[in-house]
């Protein structure tokens, strides 16, 4: 393969001499980045101009395009990567970098911060760029067939060129803000394209529901980002990463800082008054959490929006209202994996919090298992995608949190294949069957759709993990294996914890997925009579009755018995491409327990997400380890009995049990014949141990804690400020009287403030030791008394002097911080008094006088 | 510069303007024709505002300008880029107007003359260094809008609007008197400068010393002084506040601006606010804000716009939620706008000399007020002209259901709407986004992080709000039977929308640029519009 | 008894107190905008009786600060009261009312 790769990579001798000359320059990470741009342009403006032709071809051409320079940067990338070095120097990192222009200065703790508008092509984005825009290519060409039919194919493909677009600067940009405004960017191509046939209030009720659940998730971005940069003094990736890389750097030790966020949460809550018993009370109560472990935990808050996971994973089933390529692309492929990317990407930071990461972990595991449940009894063909969605990026989650960053990407990249491919396929049966897809109307479309079929087995054998043979199965393996082999330095049990929790959510994939297989291809087809005879009013339609507004295709024209049709090649082409992809994608990650190596993908991804050394990945990847063949060999067997339990479990339920293959099976099976006999107590045991439970919990999970708890809240926090919107909405009355009225009133407050209120701005500065000054700025005619030492006495006279020297005793700190707090009583001009306090930062004591 | 009259050639250039058109029209056969000249005359100024831009960053000139105009107005960079601000803003809602005034047969002369006088009142007023110029200028720009609110005679909301806003108005533009009244009275000065050396020093009596009880006489009329003072400064900052539509003196607003013209409505949005808040810049920051003395901080007054922040952001963004007109929905969205620009205020003196940063916070802070004013001007234009554009003959797209579609009925003019709103919102990468950043680093780095919080959150509640406007244009269909808002076809405002929508994203693309200028016009005000830094003081003209 | 500088004052600030109660007060557009102009003369009686009290500057003379102030007052509250008057006229002319309170056709 690399020998390939290399050969490849001769072609562009030149381009790799550009780079090393011009490490900004290089062009072509913008053509990449235009051409989906240029095309949402040309598609939005010009769309109703250039035809129905022109549109098609102009969206599959701008991302295929982008599609190709990709190929093109990576083999660049990877012959930088694989340049020859100098004896003896250290191979240097491979990215290759575009400036467009300076964007903005920051001012960042002391210095400022010249952020440039810079996409970076390095490992970690190389592998995402070439699945968003290969996946990306691939659906748009199948869209072509999908939405052939629909009025709005050119709004459609403007909105899907701008997701494109947006996922590429969410991946290429080279800091935290790019990515941010990536984000938002799919956010919106999503909301913009859930919605898609707005006509449905009940699908621009899932764009809705989409964007405010992502919203939430938002500020959790916003805020994680803020405080990251604010200790870290930047906002690029590289600048973080070599500011942490210093041991005992100020940027670490900036993240490790604790109280401070305490304090300012303590002060946000009791409004100000820092001399207050609510304040102390704050301060008890917030746990220790230090700044870096604020950011990561608001960051993975952002993630679990975007990437659909516990508790915020609300949206995603939802959102399968949109054009099915649309839920193959955004809502599987691509933009619900960002989370991981993100995590991926911030992977150096995340290592050094381990109850972060053990959160992560929980979270992903819980969502595998949690998502997985809810799959098992959905009978939406699309809904069981869609949990199963929920349920693969719980996994990568997973991976994430037990420091497997690697493994976490890669399944990334095998579910981008075979879940596009999946639910390509979905919408291929949906697009045949005029739209059907209760799995109960459902069956027999192997003989119908055989493209469709073999694809669908393809890719299902790739998701429920096919030993050996797909690629769902050595990404899965790879997860189980680092789960079980991880120890959190600070909770140990979750790698136990999330390999049995993946186990389990494993075995019940297998099983919904089977299910989904064996009632849509298997058994009779059920959705419609396929006898002329049953037809018999049947006249000819006239043309003019064009609804449109579901997944509709215009599938009036056939007759009411025609059987469910194959589709066009350009909707089957590209199935069988994520199909083969779901097979041969997992090569590249084989495990070291059959080549005694680091896998390819390992390799590759080494230097962005491997941190040893740290807390989270303390154990150290030691391949000859014993203790880690043997999880090696325990995971894997783990996920083969996860496959096979279900696997068997659904072949014996919704085949066997339907006559032909379950009496060839109990030939060979007595004591499951046996069982299969008795058919009622099958029944009854499969109801009473399997379904009921299941069912009952299942739905206990999907009514009331997803459909009451959380949609309750999500309503509710729209309900709130709308609430009190109308309050104050009320209040304006219309009356000259009541606003002149109100100008009084706010005249009379803003009187009393400056009279009975003193406040002075107060600021401070320790001058070394336990020495500080203060100055104060009231007012004319303000007085001042002053309680420099802390001890909350202060002198009964007041002075004119706004400024203070004095010693400052150290104030008891559980953690051990060096403050002390100041006081002045202020008297203002009206003679009224108030106590204005602060709290001093004292330099270390070792560091002496400054 | 030599010649320092040049120094009143964007205020001269409107006035001789303002005159000229009312000649024209008074004389001309037709009505109208006028939009473009007006533009034109607005777009002279700001031209003219520029190339003074180099010639008002000396010291000695400014001290040489400052007492050949008796102290009365600062030619200084803060001026000229208030003064870009408000002849963009004028001329780009002439522009509006054009087409807009002939569509629904309002087309009379008096509204170009009224809006160019008010500009030039409006520049008058961001230039002001003397309260009788600020008073002038207030009043010459308050009277024109109070018209133009007005204009449309024969609709009762109109009349009614302008009734409301020239009465409560008038009572604010009375308090700002009546304070700057007692301000004299106690420093003797009206000139902003003396003011502000006068509260500087202790009252002094020499006729009266050494006469028995002469000290405790001269003590009782310091407290007479200072308490007087505080509660004039009060005075001042409603007055001020009133213009700017902060809360509690905002109630006028919504109806003003429902009731005006929608051209008249981006007016009184932008321009009127950006004046306004400059003069606040110059009287609170400049004379009360001055940390070196111990006027400083007069009453502690950040505290108190504290308040008026965020009440402003809260009120403005809650009940912006809740309309069903856009236009009032834009009403009270300024409401909260000028809540976002009073916290970037309330940082602005606060001098962190004994902490470093010097007064470098202070003046990033200025210079936020200043671009947030630039941004919110070009986004907010922006906006209405779209409005404007959606709506058609005798129906005014107004409210959230006229728009209902238009994604779909005219993706340019909904996509240029959602453009400006998503800047509104603060969305990165539109110049928005980067005004709020402005103002929430300013904040944090004063050491008010729960301010900086503050704004986060309302922001959030306001994204809210603007995407309801792109859910309607993208999401909804017309109900069936409405009178559709059949957008209108006119070059005077799709130019205005490329050229606003230019500026959003060019501010948004190189931000620093402009906040860089934003910053220099801070740092070269003839007062001190922030707190200066230890090291370097700022060119003062006394 | 002399009449001194606070006593001015006084009176100043009561007009002015009364023109505000007015406003607040009263219904009836018209003796709104009497009441405003209550209010202006208060400030000019006060800006007069401030510049009386003045002491002579270095040069021996008095600045006329706020004399031109009150000039400037009087000027501006005739234009102001122009365009009230018109204001009004033209609400009446439409909706046959001056009372303030019947104007809320716009509101919450």
């Amino acid at each position: 393969m690399s020998a390939v790769i290399s050969s490849l990579a001769q072609v562009t001798p030149q381009i790799g001499n550009l780079v090393s000359a011009h490490p900004d320059r290089y062009f072509v990470l913008g053509l990449i980045l235009i051409s989906p741009l240029l095309g949402a342009i040309i598609n939005g403006f010009f769309g109703k101009k250039i035809g129905r032709e022109g549109v098609y071809i102009t969206a599959v051409a701008t991302v295929g395009m982008s599609f190709l320079f990709s190929l093109f940067a990576y083999f660049t990338l990877y012959k930088t990567a694989h340049a020859p070095v100098a004896e003896g120097a250290a191979h240097g990192p491979a990215q290759l970098s575009y400036v467009v222009w300076d964007w903005f200065r920051a001012p960042v703790g002391a210095g400022t911060v010249q952020l440039k508008l810079r996409y970076v092509l390095d490992e970690l984005s190389g592998v995402m760029l070439l699945v968003v825009t290969g996946v990306g290519t691939l659906i748009h060409i199948y869209s072509t067939g999908y939405m052939s039919h629909d009025e709005g194919y050119a709004r459609y493909f403007a909105y899907l060129n701008l997701f494109m677009f947006s996922m590429l600067n969410l991946i290429l940009g080279d800091s935290m803000v790019l990515l941010f405004v990536g984000w938002e960017g799919v956010g919106l191509c999503s909301y913009l394209l859930i919605g898609f046939w707005f006509t449905n209030t009940q699908y621009a009720t899932a764009g809705k529901k989409a964007f405010i659940v992502n919203r939430i998730g938002d500020v959790g971005v916003i805020l994680g980002m803020t405080i990251l940069a604010w200790k870290t003094g930047g906002f690029e990736f590289a600048k973080i990463r070599d500011a942490l890389n210093v041991d005992g750097s100020n940027a670490l030790t900036a993240l490790n800082e604790k109280p401070e966020f305490n304090d300012v949460v303590a002060y946000f809550l009791s409004f100000g008054r820092t001399d207050s018993k609510v304040f102390e009370f704050w301060m008890k109560v917030i746990p220790e959490f230090s700044w870096g472990g604020a950011a990561c935990f608001f960051l993975f808050v952002g993630c679990t929006g975007k990437s659909a996971q516990l508790p915020l994973y609300v949206w995603l089933p939802d959102a399968m209202a949109g054009p099915t390529p649309v839920s193959a692309l955004i809502h599987a492929a691509t933009m619900v994996t960002a989370g991981v990317y993100l995590l991926c990407r911030l992977s150096f930071v995340y290592v050094h919090f381990p109850t972060v990461m053990a959160i992560i972990a929980v979270i992903g595991a819980l969502t595998a298992l949690f998502a997985a449940s809810i799959a098992l009894v959905q009978n939406e063909l699309k809904k069981v995608l869609a949990y199963s969605t929920v349920s693969q990026l719980g996994f990568m989650f997973a991976a994430c949190g037990v420091g497997a960053f690697s493994a976490g990407l890669f399944h990334v990249y095998t579910h981008a294949m075979f879940k596009a491919c999946l639910f390509l396929g979905a919408g291929a049966v949906m697009h045949a069957c005029r739209d059907k897809q209760d799995l109960r109307d459902l069956g027999g479309l192997k003989q119908f759709t055989p493209h469709t079929f073999r694809t669908f087995l393809i890719a299902t054998a790739a998701i429920i993990g096919t030993p050996f043979v797909t690629a769902g199965f050595y990404s899965k393996d790879e997860i189980l294996f680092r789960a079980l082999a991880s120890q959190n330095a600070n909770h140990a049990w979750v790698g136990k914890f999330v390999f049995a929790a993946l186990v389990a959510g494993a075995t019940m994939t297998a099983f919904y997925m089977c299910r989904l297989l064996f009632l849509t291809f298997w058994g009779e087809f059920k959705g419609w009579s396929l006898n002329k005879e049953d037809y018999p009013n049947y006249v000819e339609p006239s043309h003019d009755d064009h609804g449109h507004g579901h997944d509709d295709h215009g599938h009036g024209h056939g007759k009411p018995w025609d059987p469910p049709h194959e589709n066009p090649p350009v909707m089957y082409i590209p199935l069988y491409v994520l199909a083969g992809m779901s097979v041969i994608a997992g090569f590249v990650g084989l495990p070291y327990l059959f080549t005694h190596k680091e896998s390819v993908w390992g390799q590759w991804l080494i230097r962005s997400t491997e941190h040893t050394g740290k807390p989270i990945t303390e154990w150290n990847l030691v391949m000859t380890e014993p203790r880690v063949h043997s999880a090696e060999i325990t995971a894997m067997a783990a996920g083969f009995a996860a496959f096979a339990i279900g696997l068997g479990l659904a072949w014996w339920i919704y085949l066997s049990q339907k006559g032909e293959p379950a009496r060839k099976l109990s030939s060979s099976m007595r004591p499951v014949y046996q069982l299969l006999v008795d058919k009622w107590r099958v029944d009854e045991l499969y109801d009473f141990i399997i379904v009921r439970p299941l069912r009952f919990a299942s739905e206990f999970a999907a009514r009331v804690i997803d459909r009451w708890l959380i949609d309750g809240l999500v309503n509710l926090v729209g309900i709130i400020p709308r609430a009190f919107g109308a309050l104050a909405r009320k209040s304006q009355t219309g009356v000259v009287h009541t606003y002149g009225a109100v100008i009084a009133l706010g005249l009379a407050g803003m009187f009393g403030w400056v009279v009975f209120l003193p406040t002075a701005a107060i600021s401070a500065r320790a001058d070394g030791g336990e020495r500080v000054t203060v100055e104060v700025h009231g007012g004319p005619n303000y007085a001042y008394a002053w309680d420099i030492d802390g001890d909350g006495e202060f002198p009964a006279e007041f002075g004119t002097e706004t400024r203070q020297s004095g010693t400052c005793r150290k104030l008891e700190s559980p953690d051990g911080r060096n403050v002390c707090r100041v006081s002045v009583r202020v008297r203002n001009a009206f003679g009224h008094i108030s106590t204005i306090s602060r709290v001093i930062e004292l330099p270390a004591s070792e560091s002496g006088s400054r | 510069m030599k010649d320092l009259l040049l120094y009143l050639l964007p205020i001269v250039i409107l006035f001789i303007g303002g005159f000229t058109l009312m000649l024209v029209d008074a004389f001309q056969k037709e009505e109208g024709g006028l939009a473009v000249p007006t533009a034109m005359l607005h777009f002279a100024a700001a031209a003219a505002a520029l190339a003074l831009w180099p010639y008002a960053g000396n010291a000695a000139d400014l001290a040489r300008a400052q007492v050949a105009f008796n102290g009365w107005l600062a030619f200084d960079r803060t001026t000229l880029f208030l003064d870009i601000t408000i002849a963009l803003g004028g001329g780009l809602t002439t522009l509006l107007a054009g087409s807009y005034l002939a569509e629904h047969k309002l087309e009379r002369g008096e509204f170009y003359t009224l809006i160019t006088f008010a500009s030039a009142g409006c520049m008058m007023l961001a230039g002001a260094t003397d309260l009788i110029m600020l008073f002038i200028g207030l009043e010459t720009l308050s009277l024109g809008v109070y018209a133009l609110t007005g204009f449309r005679r024969t609709s009762a909301r109109s009349q009614e609007g302008a009734l409301k806003y020239f009465l409560l108005g008038s009572f604010a533009a009375a308090l700002l008197l009546y304070g700057s009244a007692l301000l004299y009275g106690m420093t003797g000065h009206t000139d902003l400068a003396g003011i502000r050396d006068a509260l500087g020093r202790a009252v002094e009596m020499p006729a009266i010393a050494g006469q028995e009880g002469a000290a405790q006489f001269v003590a009782v009329q310091q407290t007479v002084r200072d308490r007087v003072t505080i509660l004039a400064m009060v005075l001042v900052v409603a007055g001020l506040a009133f213009k700017v539509g902060s809360v509690p003196f905002h109630m006028w607003t919504p109806d003003a601006y429902e009731g005006a013209p929608t051209p008249a409505t981006a007016y009184m949005a932008v321009t009127v606010k950006a004046a306004a808040f400059g003069a606040m810049l110059r009287v609170l920051i400049g004379v009360f804000g001055d940390t070196s003395g111990p006027a400083s901080l007069a009453g502690g007054w950040p505290g108190l716009l504290v308040w008026l922040a965020v009440l402003s952001m809260l009120i403005g963004n809650l009940v912006a939620l809740a309309q069903s007109s856009v236009k009032r929905m834009l009403a009270y969205s300024s409401i909260a706008h000028g809540g976002y620009i009073l916290a970037a205020f309330v940082v602005a003196p606060r001098a962190e000399s004994l902490a470093g940063g010097g007064g470098s916070v202070g003046q990033s802070a200025a210079a936020a007020v200043l671009f947030y004013l630039l941004a919110y001007t070009v986004s907010n234009v922006g906006a209405f002209g779209a409005l404007i554009l959606a709506g058609s003959r005798g129906k005014e797209a107004v409210s959230y259901e006229d728009l209902a579609g238009l994604g779909k009925r005219h993706p340019a003019v909904a996509l240029a709407l959602s453009f400006f709103v998503l800047s509104l919102a603060g969305m990165p990468p539109t110049v928005g986004f980067f005004a709020k950043y402005n103002v929430i680093r300013s904040a944090i780095e004063a050491g008010y992080p729960w301010l900086a919080l503050a704004v986060v959150i309302n922001s959030a509640i306001g994204v809210y709000y603007y995407l309801r406007v792109m859910v309607k244009m993208y999401m909804h269909d017309p109900q069936p039977g409405a009178v559709r808002a059949e957008p209108m076809s006119s070059p005077g405002i799709s130019l205005t929308l490329i050229a606003t929508a230019g500026m959003v994203l060019a501010l948004g693309m190189m931000p620093q640029r402009f906040y860089g200028y934003a910053l220099e016009a801070v740092k070269l005000a003839a007062a001190p519009i922030a707190a200066a830094p230890a090291d370097a003081p700022p060119a003062n003209a006394n | 008894m002399t009449i001194q500088i606070s006593h001015y004052l006084i009176l100043s600030a009561l007009l002015f107190s009364i023109g505000a109660a007015g406003f607040l007060v009263r219904r009836n557009s018209l003796v709104a905008l009497m009441c405003i102009e209550l209010m202006l003369n208060a400030v000019n009686l006060t800006l007069i009786a401030f510049n009386r009290w003045m002491p002579a500057n270095a040069g021996g003379a008095v600045p006329h600060h706020g004399h031109v102030f009150a000039f400037f007052v009087i000027a501006v509250a005739a234009a102001e009261a122009a365009l009230g008057l018109a204001i009004v006229l033209s609400l009446y002319r439409i909706r046959k009312v001056v009372r303030t309170d019947d104007a809320n056709l716009m509101k919450e």
